[in-house]
């Protein structure tokens, strides 16, 4: 008897024909046309295009922070279908499925990093005194366990962002959506960060969603999309046997 | 998430002080300024408790305690004369000038007794004989006399000193704990025909005629058969009523402390003036406490719309505003009130101020610094309901 093969998994998400504009009447921008992507478990995807090509846009609209036009066509995240959910419904969704590392860190300076790192466990419930347990662990994981009490200010950039890591891994989410990860951070300490990030945030079950202008992390990899000016115009799968193309390895110009 | 808001709040001491300092503000102005009046008005009806007759009549047309329209001497027989008046006593109430030994003078407020009954007597004697006011010159005098009447700046009077009222000796043979009058001068009690004798004469010198009802009849039905009996105008001496107060028709026997409160909040400009300040610390209080807090939501508008992105959801953030609102609201009030209480313990050893707090005024405050803490959260609350979490990616 043969046994079938094994499913495949359903994409983290989906997007087809996904359209957003801002503004009414003669000043409406159209800032996303007719966008198809999908972003694949296990994947790390970096969404790269010049600056206004509508990336922050599509991240903010995949992660539930951002409503689409109604004449999206189809907008799933994790087989959820985000249209079809209330306000209150997706910012639950968000808590409990989605992990956000921002460009400028937002730590909040008064909290000690532990406080910092259990703000998704907080926001879904959870005591304070756990949250604080799971928060240390995962402090100690992006090797800042000894320096739980510290302040962000206390420390780099690069350790700031190791805490930025750590706060969208506490809750385990499913899908991490990363804007301009190592945009405040020197080339070293970008490598670094994403390094780190790599060994701690990829798994079979969880997708990467990454904004960003530095090709310098582009080998950290395993999809890269093109945008420019609010379409997708290349995607890339990068492997063993698709390594990265030139143009992406010697430099990508906003 | 509660925790948190409060780190947030406290973790800013710059913006945390000033809250806390405006709210500390407002609280001690309205609560001490309140204070400061309610004492001011019970100063008014100072005469009512140093001279704790149950019924008062006087005069048809007097309004008020501190009012003298004189009545006829032989207006105390007419009230003893009513069958439910167990006894009646001529009383004289005036401001009169007193002349020291230095040649200095002050107001007094000289109160005359009936010499026999020595009704109208102060309650309470901290030296001397009440009996020894029927001694020839004998004055009691009361413990702020006992300053403001000295010889010499930072003096006092002591038993068997005298001064001079009108050119005439007068010998202390009694000090008394009393209220302060109105006026601010002390109290002097003498008999009331050495009163008349004091005070430049006059063809009608009875101030009042301090009664008591007759076993079995309550106070009221006397003042009634009193006013029925003589046409003179009856009072209780019960102690101020708010419900008397703020009555649209006043009861037909009124108190006399509840008229000369009211009369004073009609006829001067005390309530007006105490009004405003009380309004100024609201206006300065509610002016820095949203201007402050609504500055501290702006400078964390970045981290709020990052917990929005997370998860967080506008009620709780809502809820994170109130807390901080409320919690800094809280700690203000407390602190005014020590304040306040700090002035109160002052102004009731120096018996000035007038200071006077009714219960009601603490939990009033409290209101109004919880309203102004409410409308400070508001303005957050509005910012905050319309904060898209997706600015968290606009930078």
């Amino acid at each position: 008897m043969i046994s079938p093969p094994p499913l495949s998994p359903s994409p983290a998400a989906i997007v087809r024909g996904l359209n957003k504009s801002f503004g009414d009447g003669a000043s409406r921008l159209h800032v996303l046309k007719d966008v198809d992507l999908e972003v694949r478990r296990g994947d790390i995807t970096m969404l790269i295009g010049p600056s206004g090509c509508g990336k922050t846009t599509l991240i903010s609209i995949i992660a539930g922070t951002l409503k689409p036009d109604p004449a999206t066509v189809q907008l799933t995240v994790f087989d959820q279908d985000l249209q079809k959910l209330s306000t209150a419904a997706i910012t639950r969704f968000r808590a409990t499925n989605i992990g956000f590392i921002f460009q400028a860190f937002n730590l909040i300076p008064t909290l000690n990093l532990a406080e910092n790192v259990s703000v998704p466990l907080l926001i879904q419930g959870v005591s304070a005194r756990v949250a604080e347990k799971k928060a240390r662990e995962v402090l100690a994981q992006v090797g800042l366990g000894d320096r739980a009490k510290s302040r962000p200010n206390q420390l780099s950039g690069g350790q700031q962002q190791r805490v930025a890591i750590a706060r969208a891994l506490v809750h385990e989410p499913r899908l991490i959506i990363c804007d301009e990860p190592t945009a405040a951070l020197d080339a070293k300490n970008g490598q670094v960060v994403m390094e780190l990030f790599e060994s701690v945030a990829r798994s079979p079950d969880r997708a990467v969603l990454i904004v960003t202008h530095d090709n310098r992390i582009f080998p950290h990899a395993n999809r890269i999309a093109s945008m420019d000016d609010g379409r997708i115009v290349e995607v890339h799968d990068i492997d063993s046997t698709h390594p990265l193309p030139d143009n992406l390895r010697h430099g990508f110009h906003q | 998430m509660l925790r948190l808001a409060l780190k947030m709040l406290f973790g800013d001491t710059g913006k945390y002080l000033m809250l806390v300092a405006g709210l500390v503000f407002a609280t001690f102005l309205m609560a001490q300024q309140s204070a400061v009046f309610c004492g001011l008005m019970s100063w008014t009806t100072a005469t009512l408790k140093n001279v704790p007759a149950p019924i008062w009549v006087v005069e048809s047309k007097v309004e008020q305690v501190n009012e003298t329209n004189p009545l006829l001497d032989t207006d105390v027989a007419r009230v003893r004369s009513v069958d439910s008046v167990a006894w009646a006593a001529p009383l004289y109430s005036g401001i009169q000038r007193v002349r020291l030994e230095n040649g200095n003078f002050k107001i007094i407020q000289l109160i005359g007794i009936d010499a026999t009954t020595l009704a109208g007597a102060p309650v309470k004697l901290l030296k001397g004989r009440l009996e020894d006011l029927r001694l020839p010159h004998a004055v009691i005098i009361d413990d702020l006399g006992v300053k403001r009447l000295a010889k010499e700046r930072g003096g006092e009077v002591k038993i068997g000193d005298t001064f001079e009222i009108n050119d005439q000796e007068a010998r202390v043979v009694g000090i008394a704990d009393t209220m302060q009058s109105f006026t601010g001068g002390p109290y002097v009690w003498t008999t009331y025909e050495r009163a008349l004798q004091y005070t430049p004469a006059q063809r009608k010198m009875l101030s009042a005629v301090i009664a008591a009802p007759r076993p079995g009849i309550s106070e009221a039905e006397c003042v009634a058969d009193i006013e029925r009996t003589t046409g003179l105008k009856g009072y209780l001496n019960k102690g101020f009523s708010w419900n008397d107060f703020t009555a649209e028709k006043p009861p037909a026997i009124q108190d006399f402390n509840t008229t000369t409160v009211a009369w004073y909040v009609k006829n001067t400009g005390i309530p007006i003036s105490f009004g405003i300040t009380v309004v100024v610390g609201f206006i300065v209080g509610t002016a820095i406490s949203c201007q402050t807090f609504y500055s501290f939501v702006l400078e964390n508008m970045k981290h709020l719309g990052a917990l929005k992105a997370m998860g967080a959801s506008t009620w709780t953030l809502c809820l994170m505003l109130l807390t901080q609102a409320f919690t800094v609201g809280l700690i203000g009030y407390g602190i005014g009130l020590f304040f306040t209480a700090g002035f109160a313990k002052g102004a009731l050893a120096n018996e000035q101020p007038p200071f006077y707090m009714p219960e009601a005024v603490p939990p009033a405050v409290l209101g109004v610094i919880l309203l102004i803490c409410s409308l400070s959260a508001l303005l957050g609350i509005w910012r905050v309901s319309r904060l898209e979490p997706a600015m968290v990616f606009r930078g």
